[in-house]
């Protein structure tokens, strides 16, 4: 199975959805924490609330009240004669406090919801006989207090100090017994909200550990849905760092993950095909330049074997001669190529003579491929603006080109023809070999290879049309390759004057 | 009948020529062909006489693997072919021809010597 054919199975839910769910968990958790903190306050606020006006409230005026009382006693323990008359203030501030506390305590057992939570908590706490207790001491005090009232003249007769006494101290008893009454309450309140508070903090701690829970369980649910992703990443770079090889991710989320890989996987790819394109193009250039190293040794290791035989020693070394003369062609193609490929193809743009630097090409070429021939038509000067080494190198190119997929003993023929604004330098000759449909391929970097391996003819690179494409670039010219009638192949080099 | 041929079948004309000065040095006969269907032809009408044939991988005609079965069909086992190449990869472009021998380009001339001097050992 191809290791491109292996699939990563996507996650149900995406991991951009798994975060989305984390964040509204971690939303929630907070929402309901503040909720909970917003009814709390306000649960404690009216706990305050209560405890100051049911249960402090009440302890103060039965403090005030024993106080009046210790001053009633005073009073009626001093001098007689003015005892009544001083006794009407305290009496009065008693009354109203035993009025105003005999209202409360039926406030208390009546029907409002702050009264039934106290009997509620009363009854929980196992203490309604506080309530009857209550009302038995706050009648005491009303018996004492009218006694008082009676005694002292509100309205009434002369005072009786005797009887006065008794009242004050019945009075004091009864309020001692109401202030413990009242300070069981306190005690049952503060336990009512000492429970409250109790179960605040539960709830909060309650909240808390859902929340943490929730965030933890959705955190791994992320988790699981990133970690043997991210790995599968981790593992296929450092594959292909350690060992060039390529293990297609093929993710197939719809989230950053699943983009990041595919990212990768075409990354990965089009740095493997173009460490092929390099393996093939450092392959074929050592096949290149092997194919006439091996004729230069050979004819050289023969010369020196024959150097009696001046003959074959002429003869090897016009195949020395024409044999480096392509060996240097072949590596300026593989040197233009490489630069092109990097962008750094060299142009210094100089007045010249198309006309002229062809003539020079073909006399050369004829020179280095004795068995081919190339003819050039008459024309005039095509002067034009453009690098000299990289056109000559151009032209070489069209020509060897040419002469591969011509015939043998098909002439090579190049032709100028000139306008104004362009010279279009064109060369042609009878193809003999099997051309792909889009000739446009033959200009790719290593597409005319097999059929210029497979021709009895001059080899190149492969590379040839390409760099002349690359030339022309620079140029701002064009390049075409036309079939025309009779099987003729024509190159154009269309160029900018 | 004394095997005094050798082909060389490439289609670089001064790599025939050496080959040919070589092999005539050694007081043989060298027949070259450009192409597989030359080769065959001179392979079915030097059959007894040919002692070695030196194979381009790449050759017009025919494809490698063909080219190479059809001459060693046309010839007596005993003769090698040697396949000659450039190629990076000669050991394995020897093997998907079929071929055990090989010479790698560039060679030294000696070592062409020796395919005529007996029978030459794999990746000469």
């Amino acid at each position: 199975m191809s290791p491109w054919a292996r699939r990563t199975p996507s996650p149900r839910i995406s991991v951009d959805r798994r975060l989305w769910l984390l964040v509204l968990c971690q939303l929630g958790t907070a929402l309901v924490v503040f909720c909970t903190a917003l009814v709390a306050m306000d649960r404690l606020a009216r706990e305050r609330a209560f405890m100051d006006r049911y249960v402090f409230a009440p302890l103060l005026d039965i403090g005030e009240a024993l106080a009046t009382a210790d001053e009633l006693h005073e009073i009626v323990t001093g001098a007689p004669a003015s005892s009544a008359e001083q006794a009407r203030g305290p009496l009065l501030r008693l009354r109203g406090f035993v009025d105003r506390y005999q209202r409360d305590w039926e406030t208390g057992t009546s029907d409002l919801p702050e009264a039934a939570r106290l009997r509620t908590e009363l009854m929980q706490q196992g203490e309604m006989r506080l309530l009857s207790q209550e009302h038995e001491f706050v009648g005491e005090c009303q018996t004492a207090l009218h006694g008082l009232e009676v005694t002292v003249g509100l309205p009434g007769a002369a005072p009786v100090p005797a009887a006065l006494r008794a009242d004050v101290v019945a009075l004091d008893r009864a309020l001692g017994r109401l202030n413990l009454v009242n300070l069981r309450y306190v005690q049952i309140a503060y336990r009512a909200f000492d429970e409250a508070h109790q179960r605040v903090t539960s709830l909060f701690i309650a909240i808390s550990l859902l929340g943490l829970a929730a965030t933890a369980i959705t955190g791994l649910f992320v988790r699981r849905a990133v970690g043997p992703r991210v790995r599968r990443m981790v593992e296929s770079v450092t594959r292909f760092r350690d060992c060039g090889q390529v293990t297609p991710l093929d993710d197939r989320g719809d989230d950053d993950l699943g983009v990041l890989a595919n990212t990768l996987d075409v990354s990965f790819k089009a740095i493997a095909e173009r460490d092929q394109e390099r393996h093939r193009f450092l392959a074929v250039a050592a096949h290149e330049l092997k194919t006439p190293l091996t004729t230069l040794k050979g004819f050289a290791q023969t010369a020196r074997a024959h150097r009696g035989d001046p003959a074959i020693c002429e003869r090897a070394l016009a195949v020395i001669d024409r044999q480096a003369t392509r060996l240097s062609h072949l590596v300026q193609d593989l040197l233009l190529a490489a630069r092109a490929g990097a962008g750094k193809l060299p142009f210094r743009p100089a007045p010249l003579d198309l006309d002229a630097l062809s003539r020079r090409v073909v006399t050369e070429i004829g020179q280095a491929y004795p068995e081919r021939t190339f003819q050039m038509a008459a024309t005039a000067g095509a002067s034009l603006l453009g690098d000299a080494a990289l056109l000559e190198h151009a032209v070489w190119n069209l020509l060897v080109q040419a002469a591969t997929l011509a015939p043998d003993g098909e002439p090579v023929e190049v032709a100028i023809e000139q306008t104004p604004s362009r010279a279009r330098l064109s060369v042609q000759a009878r193809n003999a070999m099997s051309l792909p449909e889009d000739l446009d391929e033959l200009v790719e970097p290593f597409e005319a290879l097999p059929i210029e391996r497979a021709a009895s003819s001059p080899h190149s690179t492969g590379l040839g049309l390409h760099v002349v494409r690359e030339i022309a670039r620079l140029h701002r010219a064009s390049l075409y390759l036309d079939r025309r009638a009779g099987g003729v192949l024509v190159s154009t080099l269309d160029l900018r004057r | 009948m004394p095997r005094d041929v050798v082909l060389v079948v490439d289609d670089d004309p001064d790599f025939r020529e050496l080959v040919a000065i070589c092999v005539e040095d050694y007081g043989l006969t060298c027949v070259a062909a450009r192409c597989c269907t030359e080769a065959l032809s001179l392979a079915e009408r030097y059959e007894g006489r040919i002692r070695a044939v030196l194979l381009d991988y790449f050759m017009p005609g025919l494809p490698p693997c063909q080219c190479a079965s059809e001459i060693r069909a046309r010839l007596d086992p005993a003769v090698p072919v040697v396949l000659v190449s450039a190629a990076v990869d000669i050991a394995e472009r020897a093997a998907e021809v079929g071929l055990t021998c090989f010479l790698a380009k560039p060679f030294d001339m000696a070592q062409l010597r020796k395919l005529f001097g007996g029978a030459p050992a794999a990746g000469v």
